[in-house]
């Protein structure tokens, strides 16, 4: 951790606001009778504080602490009547509630949210049982007096009841906000939160979640036991009463109020438990209605609670008072030279080996007899359609085989690889990237790459700002992800498994999702990272960037190596072509007859988010029975456009029109299916969605069923889930279908799959419009766009860039560049195909 | 350290701790109120009752009845020509809130005494700053238990028959009835067993031959069944609930429901009306002990007690909770007129140390002396005839236990 200035000064404002309250206190500033509230305010903070922060860090609601309060307050009681010091008192409970705490976070971890609030609630009914039959400590439901306590430490004695208690309790308030502060910024914290928001993914950086999370849970519980020493000696009587559930929901409630997670929050919740009687008696309403309402108007108004709340509006305040900071930097800044080339692959010693590994879940065999040798200089790409077993490959080299069964052996650097957990993989020197960049997304960009380390040194920290500056992230470093477009937070991806600098880095799909300026980057990353002398193992299904980068290419189908190669050679294996290329080049053509009439035609539309400009002055013509390409990199507005024509987005400028009824279908990106459903359901929301019912649902069904390949038909009440990616595609299709829509519009629909499965569905588009369907369809490949459709239109920026006839020899060179780099001139129009027919 | 939102984020909190700390500070430091000790004109106590939560029944019905009495007496000039003002706080039945308002009660209104309020552990809470720094008194407090009285602890009065004492009355009454073996149902917590234990040796006092056993029953347990069916085989002649009303009720229509028909005996929280109201004809005959008198006896005293209540809380239930509040209050108000001079709270406790003979009317004549601070022993027979709590004879003080 570094003790910055501004940290120690944070830091220190606990014990001062402590000292301030302590000389109010005893200048007689607080009358007497507000003394006790004010001391039990500072012990419901420190109660309020470790549930928010196991709350906020490691996303743990627990119930469980009226039981932790308690266990603290007759820890105090049974003292008092035994003649234990004050010190035996407090380190007794302390260490009572962390090794409960620790029991409970560790047995709590692989439960989900929900059931690890129920095995607190579990804990807390246990333990008020307890204290209700143990009556020969507890007093049972009597109660029990704390009378005193002695300190050995020179701090007197304390009577249960007395004014030394309620300083006490302050003071040590300040003490526990004094320490919150810094494990705030510490790595502790990032690493509790890295858990939380994704333990995979934190475990592939050493972090093993059910480790943090009882290690939390002993810190809050510890915390919430000393809390209830104070409150015993506080109110000199300890009965179960106020440890009900009832008071566990407050705490929550509290917390909740305050802001989950912050400091001064608890300090808020803790003053609001406090106070909330008198301020229902203020108000005349029962404290239940009162705590009720309060509540409500909280989760309503502010939902984050009052301190984020007044926190985000003195942002506000502040950045409208200070100039605009800089967007992120999407160019390729980057300072460092481009490195050179290794000449000398394929010679250097050997690093990983793997002989025989199979992969079985159940009966499903993922990974067969698969075998394979990496270098120390070598990048190796592992090719294969979807399903191949690639993913499951890189799942055994991080770790991350859940509970399938492993067998065969794998050789790590000389040491065996497949016995150790994935968490002490990291060690071992094995980093990896996730397909969807498996962000933390409650950590800062920065504090993403930070958290691999578990004490933060300001060494560490500059190391992390130039790791940060070498991928373009420097400027967003304090941002959080889900502030970044995609293509950054695969950076960010990248950048946390480069941290530490591994021998091996292990990358899903780097590719995928980029635009071509960021692949270019990311090639130039993974070069370089090469050069340095880290192993690569990279999977894709974006093969031209792949083999530039690639020294070797390994082959998979159905589990098992089927080829091997150079990025040269690996493709003229006719077993690795046929498989993994399925039918290239005998696509269906469409149609030859396009109608003239439009079915929608946009003029002027322009579309913005918050500030940000998606789309600007399109003008567009979408004629019936045509397929309609829209081509355009990542982010140049083509799901905006599909909204739009869709008409489930209303263009915030400019104007929809359609040639009378016109029905239309949309399969958004990513599919969106109802995964917990089955494929017919899927298909019977979407009908009742378009008020289908009945005899004509039924019909509907039918038809639609019967568009689908044999293998889903066959699965209907199977869940949409279970299906594969294009599988997937197809029910999506399906379920724009199921509508009778006019207009087919579908959304990226080879995103993610193999290229045999792309065909397939592309096969099945083109035999819509054959029926006479009008389809769009937006598509990130140039290429694929120019093979399938009547018309294509590039979009770049937000902007119409290019638009012409596949046919038209010139328009192939013109689109290109229109795709990137936004054409020659403005909105070019490949000659003799600019028509605008009027809507009819 | 990069700079931060999270920086200004923390310093505008910091700000804010400040600010609290400040605005409590202050804010409390303008709230003392001028009002003392024994003032001319008014007598101003208070009280802390659940009025809120799950024992809110208990505070609401009590509140009822003792403001229907202080209205009543205010209305006819006061004590002693002083208006009684009661200050009421809910404490939601929890210590915390207790001491809080306690301490409220005590150093912001200037009570004289605590009346009439809710709570055995609630109460206990509050004692150290109450009693023994502020020497306040707490008299006539809804609860408490044999230790508050042994030995007398200084300004602390109360009005309630034990429940030990209870046990004890039930028990001659079901030896009297002729019971040779009787079976109590009691509770499972401390304090149900506490009580429980307490039928044996009296019964056994009035007759060696009677047989005691006891049956525990896990809290709040709702079904019955197979409590009956252990009743049954125990083949006992009389049963003695000591549960909870909604317990008993339970208890109650489970027996009839298995054609179980034997003579029984409750303590006084199951002499209530929300008993009859759970149990319904299942209740006929049930026989219980009470503090005060049935609130439908033809009495004056418990007539005044109805017509106050139709008066000054209408809409309010006149049952036997509502009794209690009225009969706390009327004790209090009866010592309070003995007082020559300000009523402070030494002149209390005071006045109540030589309380000899207090007669409410509607609960046994209370009796206090410096060395027995607790008013009474006896109870009122009550039984449940045509749906209705009915008074069989006077109140009736069982032998004494040993």
């Amino acid at each position: 951790m570094v003790f910055n200035r501004s940290l120690l000064a944070r830091a220190a404002l606990g014990p001062a606001a402590g000292a301030v309250l302590i000389a109010f206190m005893a200048s007689g500033a607080i009358p007497a009778y507000q003394m006790y509230s004010v001391g039990l305010a500072a012990v419901y903070t420190i109660v309020v504080l470790s549930v928010g922060l196991l709350a906020g860090w490691s996303g743990i609601w627990s119930v469980g602490h009226p039981a932790f309060f308690a266990i603290g307050a007759y820890f105090a009681a049974y003292g008092s009547g035994h003649g234990w010091t004050l010190e035996t008192v407090v380190l007794g409970a302390v260490a009572a509630g962390a090794a409960l705490g620790a029991f409970l976070g560790y047995a709590g971890a692989r439960f989900s949210v929900l059931y690890i609030a129920l095995l607190t609630l579990a804990f807390t009914t246990v333990t008020l049982e307890l204290i209700n039959r143990w009556s020969s400590v507890t007093g049972g439901d009597q109660g029990v007096p704390v009378v005193r306590l002695r300190s050995v430490l020179g701090l007197g004695t304390l009577a249960g009841g007395g004014t030394e208690t309620q300083y006490l309790a302050v003071g040590a308030a300040a003490v526990v906000l004094a320490l919150a502060v810094p494990a705030a910024s510490s790595g502790l914290r990032m690493r509790l939160v890295a858990a939380k928001s994704h333990p995979l993914a934190a475990r592939t950086i050493g972090i093993a979640p059910e480790a943090q999370s009882a290690l939390s849970f002993a810190v809050s519980g510890a915390c919430t036991c000393f809390a209830g020493v104070l409150l015993g000696l506080l109110t000199g009587f300890v009965s179960p009463d106020p440890f009900s559930l009832t008071f566990g929901i407050s705490l929550i409630a509290a917390c909740v109020l305050g802001g989950v997670g912050t400091i001064v929050g608890a300090v808020t919740g803790g003053i609001y438990l406090t106070w909330n009687p008198s301020l229902s008696s203020a108000v005349g309403l029962p404290q239940p209605v009162v705590q009720g309402l309060v509540l409500i108007a909280v989760l309503l108004f502010l939902p984050g609670g009052v301190v984020p709340f007044l926190g985000g509006l003195a942002d506000r305040v502040r950045r409208r008072s200070s100039a605009q900071r800089m967007s992120p930097s999407e160019e390729l800044t980057d300072p460092m030279p481009p490195p050179t080339p290794s000449e000398t692959v394929g010679d250097g010693p050997e690093l990983l080996r793997l002989e025989h590994v199979s992969v079985s879940y159940g009966g499903l065999k993922a990974l067969e007899d698969a075998s394979l040798t990496l270098r120390r200089n070598e990048i190796l790409a592992l090719i294969g359609p979807n399903g191949a077993g690639k993913t499951t490959l890189l799942n055994v080299l991080s770790g991350l085989t859940g509970n399938g069964r492993v067998s065969g052996t794998a050789d790590f650097a000389g040491q065996p690889l497949l016995g150790a957990r994935a968490t002490a993989r990291r060690r071992l020197g094995i980093g990896r990237t996730f397909q969807h960049a498996e962000v933390f997304s409650e950590l800062t960009v920065a504090e993403n790459v930070l958290c691999t380390r578990r004490r933060i040194t300001a060494g560490h920290r500059a190391d992390v700002t130039r790791l940060l500056r070498s991928v373009g992230l420097a400027e967003v470093a304090e941002r959080r992800p889900k502030e970044l477009p995609f293509g950054l937070q695969k950076r960010l991806d990248l950048a946390r498994a480069m941290a530490e600098r591994p021998e091996l880095l292990i990358l899903d799909e780097p590719f995928g999702g980029l635009d071509a300026g960021e692949r270019a980057l990311l090639a130039r990353h993974i070069r370089r990272l090469h050069a340095d002398g880290t192993a690569v193992v990279i999977i894709d299904h974006v093969l031209d960037d792949l083999f530039a980068v690639a020294h070797r290419v390994l082959a998979f189908d159905f589990g098992r190596t089927i080829g091997e190669g150079t990025p040269d050679t690996v493709l003229k294996d006719p077993k690795v072509r046929s498989s993994y290329l399925g039918t290239v080049g005998t696509r269906t053509r469409p149609p030859e007859h396009v109608g003239g009439r439009s079915m929608i035609r946009l003029r002027g539309v322009g579309h913005t988010y918050g500030g940000v400009v998606a789309l600007r002055d399109v003008d567009l013509d979408v004629r019936q029975g045509a397929v309609l390409g829209i081509a355009g990199a990542n982010g140049a507005g083509k799901s905006t456009l599909a909204g739009i024509l869709h008409g489930s987005l209303e263009p915030a400028r400019g104007e929809r029109e359609s040639g009378g009824v016109v029905r239309t279908g949309l399969a958004p990106e990513g599919r969106a299916l109802f995964r917990t459903l089955s494929l017919r359901e899927n298909l019977e929301v979407a009908a009742y969605a378009a008020g289908i019912t009945g005899g004509a649902l039924r019909e509907r069904l039918e038809e639609t069923v019967e568009w689908l390949p044999a293998r889903l038909r066959d699965r209907m009440s199977a869940s949409a889930g279970g299906l594969s990616g294009g599988e997937q595609q197809m029910l999506a299709v399906a379920r724009a279908l199921i509508g009778a829509p006019d207009v087919l519009i579908v959304d990226e629909p080879a995103l993610g799959l193999a290229p045999a499965l792309v065909d397939e569905v592309y096969d099945r588009l083109t035999k819509l419009a054959h029926e006479g369907l009008t389809v769009v369809l937006l598509e990130q490949l140039l290429s694929r766009a120019l093979s399938v459709c009547h018309e294509v239109v590039v979009l770049h920026e937000g902007v119409v860039a290019a638009q012409g006839r596949p046919g038209d020899p010139e328009f192939a060179a013109l689109a290109e560049a229109a795709y990137f780099g936004g054409g020659l001139g403005a909105a070019p129009t490949a000659a003799g195909n600019a028509r605008t027919p009027s809507v009819n | 350290m990069f700079p931060t939102k999270r920086n200004s984020r923390r310093a505008l909190g910091a700000m804010a701790v400040l600010a609290a700390v400040a605005l409590t500070a202050s804010a409390c430091a303008g709230q003392d109120s001028a009002a003392a000790g024994g003032s001319s004109s008014e007598i101003h106590i208070g009280a802390w009752l659940p009025l809120t939560g799950a024992t809110a029944t208990y505070g609401v019905g009590e509140k009822a009845g003792a403001d229907a009495y202080f209205k009543m007496v205010n209305a006819q000039g006061g004590v002693n020509g002083r208006k009684i003002t009661w200050t009421v706080k809910d404490n939601a039945a929890d210590p915390q809130q207790t001491v809080q308002i306690a301490r409220e009660l005590v150093g912001q209104d200037k009570v004289v005494a605590i009346v009439n309020a809710n709570g055995t552990s609630q109460a206990e809470a509050a004692f150290p700053f109450v009693l023994n720094q502020s020497k306040v008194p707490v008299v006539n407090e809804v609860g408490g238990t044999e230790s508050w009285y042994k030995p007398p602890r200084a300004g602390l009065f109360g009005t309630q028959t034990l429940y030990e004492d209870q046990a004890a009355a039930i028990a001659a009454w079901a030896v009297q009835d002729g019971a040779k073996k009787i079976l109590v149902v009691h509770s499972d917590p401390a304090a149900f067993v506490n009580v429980a234990k307490q039928v044996e040796p009296v019964a056994k006092k009035l007759d060696p031959s009677v047989e005691v056993d006891r049956l525990p029953v896990k809290y709040q347990t709702t079904d019955y069944t197979p409590v009956i069916s252990k009743v049954k085989a125990a083949k006992t002649q009389a049963v003695v609930l000591i549960l909870t009303s909604p317990e008993a009720a339970a208890f109650l229509k489970e027996a009839k429901l298995q054609g179980l028909s034997l003579p029984t005996y409750a303590y006084a929280p199951v002499a209530a009306e929300s008993t009859v109201a759970l149990a319904k004809d299942a209740a006929e005959d049930l026989k219980a002990v009470q503090l005060v008198k049935a609130p439908s006896d033809d009495d004056p005293a418990v007539k005044e007690f109805r017509t106050a209540m139709a008066t000054y809380e209408p809409g309010q239930d006149a049952g036997f909770l509502a009794l209690w509040g009225w009969s706390n209050a009327k004790v209090f108000a009866e010592i309070a007129k003995t007082i020559k001079g300000p009523v402070t709270s030494k002149a209390i406790t005071e006045a109540y140390g030589k309380a000899s003979s207090v007669d409410p009317g509607v609960s046994p004549v209370m009796r206090f002396s410096a060395s027995d601070h607790l008013g009474t022993r006896s109870v009122q027979r009550v039984v449940v005839k045509n749906g209705v709590w009915t008074s069989v004879g006077d109140f009736y003080t069982p032998p004494p236990r040993d």
